[in-house]
């Protein structure tokens, strides 16, 4: 019985298959002659290793900062400076999120928001710096930052209470120790990173396919979606942006889809390397009759543009003209299109994140 | 018998398939199909559902308990019923999977949690409510007794029937018979549980609150159950919905979608109409007792701002946001329920919140009725 309700899906499926529309089919990686080599020494190269290297030197400047600020040697400005910059820096390195950087679970530890202020409370009050615990919502930088700009600003006192800064020191201890044997496992990883050729699920260019979509998601739903309220039928929630005490939402944003534009195209610095671009052009993957690699650089400069405009923080563009926001929102999803579903089905690659966790009925 | 049962659908679905490839996709509906008198259809399972109707019945009343001077609401309890924590000491047993607090829409899960800690805060006041004084108040006969916060309004009210919006009537309205609970596989039938598109149509059904022969049958019926029977007698409201549900639910076995949207469209339009009447239901009986009975004036508008605030939660909503918050402020002063104050009220703001839900639902006939 089993066998045969097995052997009418499968024929169901092949019926099913046959239906689709008999539309001229793209040429895809898996029958292309593309050889793999410099693609991926490229991002190993030029974008990932120099990347987490600047993002660590970046964290270290950060430590060293925040030490001098609780010795009373630097002062808060230069500390909220510091802070920015390595909070940019991190939308850079986005896109790593496999390998080395996700078995040391790197953005989960490090920029898990919205921040949930009370836990915070909690956890500095218990000194509770075990940051191995899952789903903490009260570490990395979103607690960083509610410290560092919101709390200093209303409270002086509690901010540089011996058991908040030590909090602050334990945080910054944890992820630079993270972002150190990172680094230091992509030495040998390397290797194994540019000899991983192929299209299979354990493949190279799988894991930076399924990276560059998953972080593109989380911008999506979190930075985007939930703040301006359409996932939530209209109710807004600008206080649930990335960065609410600082402002720094913006710039946050437009740099994490920056890099994340960056990472497709393989570019670093001026230089144009070769790039998940240069594959879909190599394949000669078209899109509505324009190449879809140009589709997705067009859309992608639409959305940079968009967030250019805003005249303030996200925050504040959510709050007067969140119609803005709500077009972006639109832009971003016409790009998941052809990011999560035009480009694997041509490089032959399988989506394996979960995008969104299974929940109970 | 189920097994022939399955095997004759999928081959009428390999039927269907092939015929589509020729004749393009219209054809793959079929056009008439048996609709049942009652929901008693094969393979529905909602018991996820039944069991959060059971955790409010059981949070709800233990924190109306504490409308008698002298009960005092556990805090540590009251949330965990309301996340089915270890604490939450409920009667029935439910799966742990299941809570209340994830299934209610994001943006409000924060303020029931606080609103729900407020009650249990005030609960321990036997003094007398007052403007800016938690506290009691009675009606006239003496025979019923409030918990009102500061500002007049009743919270174990305004937590159950929000709860009914922010929760069950934004789960089925908004979700299960959204598209990214409809745009499913309709083809692989789970033993007990139908296809995934079926599944996601009984677990909307599940949050309405009613027997499957329902409305031949009001006993057991549960929230919004209950209310949609209340309004039955102006409204027609128990068959229109009680009917999409089954109308829907057929048309999907019979892989109509065209009937099945038609039915999400009435479920959604009438479910709302049904939030809207019971809330001029109760502006009806704040107006009555205005000057006369304090206690039924909080009380009753406790209710309708709840359902009013109920409103926002369906994706096709015929009031936008805006609307909705102009009767909240309207009403009680702001749209924000921790700020929303029932001594500031007037009569005539009553009336014309009244007015405005009239125009806005076409209840302008029935209105006094209601």
């Amino acid at each position: 019985m089993i066998k045969k309700s097995v052997s009418i899906i499968s024929l169901s499926l092949i019926l099913f298959f046959s239906c689709k529309p008999k539309k001229k089919e793209n040429n895809t990686l898996c029958d292309s002659d593309y050889n793999q080599t410099e693609l991926l020494s490229n991002y190993a190269e030029h974008l990932i290793i120099p990347g987490l290297k600047t993002f660590e030197e970046s964290l270290v400047s950060l430590q060293v900062i925040w030490q001098r600020y609780a010795s009373n040697a630097a002062s808060l400005k230069e500390l909220q400076d510091s802070f920015f910059e390595t909070y940019v820096n991190l939308q850079k390195i986005q896109c790593f999120d496999f390998g080395p950087m996700e078995s040391h679970m790197f953005i989960e530890k490090a920029n898990s928001f919205p921040l949930n202020q009370g836990k915070l409370a909690q956890s500095i009050a218990s000194a509770n710096i075990n940051f191995s615990e899952p789903e903490r919502f009260d570490i990395g930088f979103p607690a960083l930052e509610f410290l560092i700009f919101g709390l200093s600003e209303s409270n002086i006192d509690s901010f540089k209470s011996d058991q908040t800064k030590q909090y602050i020191g334990a945080i910054l201890s944890d992820l630079v120790q993270r972002i150190m044997t990172i680094n230091t496992d992509w030495v040998s990883y390397k290797t194994t990173f540019i000899n991983a050729q192929g299209t299979d699920a354990g493949s190279s260019l799988s894991l930076m396919v399924n990276a560059l979509n998953k972080s593109f998601e989380i911008s999506k739903r979190d930075r985007v979606g939930i703040p301006s309220g359409v996932l939530t039928l209209g109710l807004k929630q600008p206080e649930l942006v990335e960065a609410p005490q600082s402002f720094l939402s913006k710039k946050l944003l437009f740099t994490n889809l920056e890099y994340n534009k960056l990472f497709f195209q393989g570019k670093y610095g001026k230089v144009n390397g070769e790039g998940l671009d240069n594959v879909l052009a190599h394949i000669k993957a078209v899109k509505n009759d324009l190449g879809l690699s140009n589709s997705i650089e067009d859309n992608y400069d639409a959305m940079l543009n968009k967030i250019d405009m805003f005249p303030g923080s996200l925050k504040e563009q959510v709050q007067s003209v969140n119609s803005s926001v709500i077009d972006l929102y639109a832009l971003m999803s016409k790009q998941v299109v052809s990011l999560k579903s035009d480009m694997p089905s041509v490089l032959c690659i399988a989506i394996t994140y979960l995008d969104n966790p299974s929940d109970s009925d | 018998m189920k097994r022939y049962i399955l095997s004759s659908v999928t081959i009428l679905a390999l039927a269907l398939g092939v015929s589509s490839c020729e004749k393009g996709k219209k054809k793959e509906e079929s056009l008439t199909y048996t609709v049942p008198s009652t929901y008693d259809f094969e393979n529905i399972d909602y018991s996820g559902q039944t069991a959060r109707l059971g955790m409010l019945a059981e949070m709800s009343s233990y924190l109306k308990s504490a409308n008698a001077s002298g009960v005092s609401i556990d805090q540590k309890r009251a949330l965990a019923m309301y996340e089915n924590g270890p604490d939450a000491n409920f009667t029935g047993s439910f799966d742990a999977s299941k809570q209340l607090k994830s299934k209610t829409i994001s943006t409000e899960q924060g303020l029931m949690s606080s609103l729900i800690a407020n009650l249990c805060t005030i609960s321990v006041l036997t003094s007398d409510a007052a403007d800016g004084m938690a506290g009691r108040i009675k009606n006239n006969a003496k025979t019923k007794e409030y918990l009102l916060n500061e500002n007049g309004i009743e919270l174990a009210q305004v937590i159950e029937k929000g709860l009914m919006g922010s929760c069950f009537y934004y789960q089925a309205t908004s979700v299960y018979l959204g598209a990214s609970k409809m745009d499913v596989d309709n083809e692989t039938i789970e033993a007990g549980k139908g296809t995934k598109m079926q599944h996601h149509w009984d677990e909307a059904f599940g949050y309405f609150g009613v027997p499957l022969d329902f409305p031949l049958n009001t006993s057991g019926v549960f929230f919004w159950g209950k209310y949609t029977n209340s309004r039955n007698g102006v409204l027609d409201c128990n068959s229109k919905i009680m009917n999409a549900f089954i109308r829907g639910r057929a048309a999907i076995g019979a892989k109509n979608s065209t009937d099945r949207d038609a039915a999400i469209a009435t479920i959604r339009s009438e479910w709302e109409k049904v939030s809207a009447a019971s809330a001029v239901h109760y502006l009806n009986a704040a107006l009555a007792s205005f000057t006369l009975d304090k206690g039924v004036v909080h009380h009753s508008l406790s209710e309708a701002l709840a359902f009013i605030y109920s409103l926002k939660f369906n994706v096709e909503k015929s009031a936008s946001l805006s609307e909705i918050d102009d009767y909240l402020i309207t009403l009680a002063g702001s749209s924000d329920i921790s700020k929303m104050n029932l001594y500031k009220i007037t009569k005539e703001n009553v009336e014309r919140v009244k007015e405005n839900m009239s125009n806005k639902f076409g209840f302008t006939a029935i209105a006094d009725t209601l």
